[in-house]
Parts: C-alpha cells; structure tokens; sequence
C-alpha cells in the first residue's frame, strides 16, 4: 500500500514537472520582442543625434545557440560615431537572474544589459562586484561616452 | 651533515588522486547546480554568477577543471619530491650501505664543505639514481622532464614553458607511481 503511495506521488511529481515546463517557443519569441522594444526605445532616445547625421544605428542580423532553443537568429544593433562603433549583441535569454543579456561593447569599455523582468532592462558592470543599475535614456547616453573614452 | 627534522606530513598520491576525484565530482555538481538556474529568475544580482550565460557557465567551469588539474599535477609532483627527500635522508643518516646510499653519503660530505644545504634534487639525487640504476633511466627521465612543469607551476607560470608534452594528472601519476614502486623495491 505504501509502496502505491510513493508510485503515485511520483507520478504527481513527474506531472507537476511536466505542467512547469517551459515554453521554449514562446520564451524565444518574448525575448526577441523584448530586444526589439529596447532598440526601439534606443532608437527613440539617438534619433535626434540621427537626423543631424551626428551618429548612425544599423541592425544586423545573428545568429544565437542555446540549450533547450536551438539555432536563431536575433539583431546585434551597431551605433555609428565617427570612426567609433559600439556593438550591442544578444548574447541569450538562459541567463542566470535575467531573461536576456545583451553585452554592449565599445571600443574603451563594456556594459551588460540585463532583463531582471520582461521589458525591464538594467546596466549591469563587474567591478569586480556586480554593481546595476536603471538604463534610462540619460544613464544609456552616459554609457555610450564611457565605452567609447574609457 | 646536521640531521633535518621530517615532519611526517608528506601526502601519498593515492590521497591527492581520490581528493582529486572528489573535487571534479563537486565541480561537476555545482556546474548542474547553475545550469538548474538558468531557468529561473529569481537569483539577486548579489549571486556570484548572475548575468552568466550558459556559454560563461561552461567556460567558468571548463576554466576551473583545467585549473584544478594543474594543481594536482603539482601536488603529485610535490610529493614525489618529497618522497625521493625524505629516501635520501634517511639513507644518509641511517648510513645505509647500498651503493646508492654509498653514493648520497659522498654528495653529502662533498657538499658540506662547500656551502651547506646546496644539494640539489634534480643534480645530485636524481642524477645518482640514474647512475646507480641505470636499467631505470627513464623513470627518473620522465621525472626531470615533468619537474620543468612543476617549475613552471611553482613560480607563477610568467613565462612560455618549454615542455615536450602535455602533462596531465593522469601522466603526471604515472610518473609519479613509477618513482614511489621504483624507491619502495629498492629499499
């Protein structure tokens, strides 16, 4: 009788892990919506910078591989400032604490952007504790000069 | 040649080969561990690997195995330096009447009276092993050519080493094992 019992509370188990899955599509396709939001939002914040030709954005196109997804494709966003460019690559969304990472890289330095929460993003540096903080259109420019001056 | 005190608290190598075991076994755990997270969301950003991909997990983790088997390398090797010490001291002050004993007590004396305590493992007690058991050369060949590893290992690895081969803890052991059979035969 006891041994039904612990059968079936394995069984429970193994149903409760099954309900608790993750839908790896829907994670993939919430974090490429994320990435876009946040270009958009950088879009937003640089296109006045644009329209007087001070420094450009182009998208391109990356491939990314990770355990339980698979292969695809996310957009790396290059800001153009003169003979500079800074990069921002997705790196994932299995990220330990965050639902994505994109690394934001300069020539002089490097950022991460972390998504604690969807649509929620934050600067994160190892100094060499990890220190965060808001990304907001004044802390996203300050970025921009600390990874291109040092 | 004044007696030097042995402490006693030389490690064997099957000691350093099982806790070796043991350590890969706790890497390969806490290595799971993370990897459990990466699904999970609520870690603080006080966690020491917050913000890793799955990528960085391994590397860390691939980093870390690589380090560990440097430093058991290492351990093994020190042990078998302190394993051919501890013979030869004993060989000198229990005035042991092999030839290599012999042998030890002329490099002993030869030495004190130059400058004291300047007799060296690879020149002096390797060299007399090789020349008294010639037949087992490559034994201690091996082990000058490992000892340019631990050298390296000991001071910091701030130059390119010139090592024929790769050492791993598992040639490494042999080596080491083939030193400790060799000296536990002879004596």
């Amino acid at each position: 009788m006891e041994q039904n019992d612990s059968f079936e509370v394995f069984l429970k188990k193994k149903k409760q892990q099954e309900n608790n899955k993750v839908d790896w599509d829907e994670r993939k396709s919430t974090w490429l919506k994320s990435i876009e939001d946040l270009y958009s939002k950088i879009n937003n914040w640089l296109s006045p910078f644009i329209k007087e030709s001070l420094l450009d954005i182009k998208e391109k196109d990356i491939e990314l591989n990770e355990e339980y997804i698979g292969n695809y494709k996310a957009k790396r966003l290059d800001i153009y400032l003169s003979n500079d460019i800074i990069s921002l690559t997705p790196r994932g969304t299995l990220i330990i604490g965050s639902y994505g990472r994109i690394d934001m890289r300069g020539p002089k330095g490097e950022y991460l952007l972390i998504e604690p929460d969807w649509n929620i993003w934050k600067f994160a540096k190892r100094t060499p504790k990890l220190v965060t903080w808001e990304i907001s259109e004044e802390s996203f420019k300050t970025a921009i000069q600390d990874v291109i001056n040092g | 040649m004044a007696k030097v005190p042995l402490s006693g608290e030389e490690k064997s190598i099957e000691y350093i080969w099982s806790w070796f075991e043991d350590q890969k076994e706790a890497l390969r755990d806490f290595r799971n561990k993370l990897w459990g997270l990466i699904t999970t969301s609520n870690i603080k950003d006080d966690h020491n690997f917050f913000s890793f991909t799955t990528d960085d997990i391994n590397d860390y983790f691939n980093n870390s195995e690589e380090e560990l088997e440097h430093l058991v390398c290492f351990d093994l090797i020190s042990a078998t330096e302190a394993f051919l010490w501890v013979d030869f001291y004993q060989k000198v002050h229990r005035k042991d009447k092999s030839k290599l004993g012999k042998e030890f007590r002329i490099i002993t004396k030869k030495k004190s009276k130059k400058v004291k305590g300047n007799i060296s493992l690879e020149q002096d007690i390797i060299e007399s092993w090789k020349k008294i058991h010639y037949e087992k050369k490559d034994i201690f060949s091996n082990l000058l050519g490992i000892l340019n590893y631990r050298h390296w290992l000991a001071h910091g690895r701030y130059w390119k080493p010139k090592i024929g081969r790769q050492y791993t803890p598992e040639i490494t052991y042999d080596i080491a094992e083939n030193i400790f059979n060799l000296i536990d035969d002879r004596n």
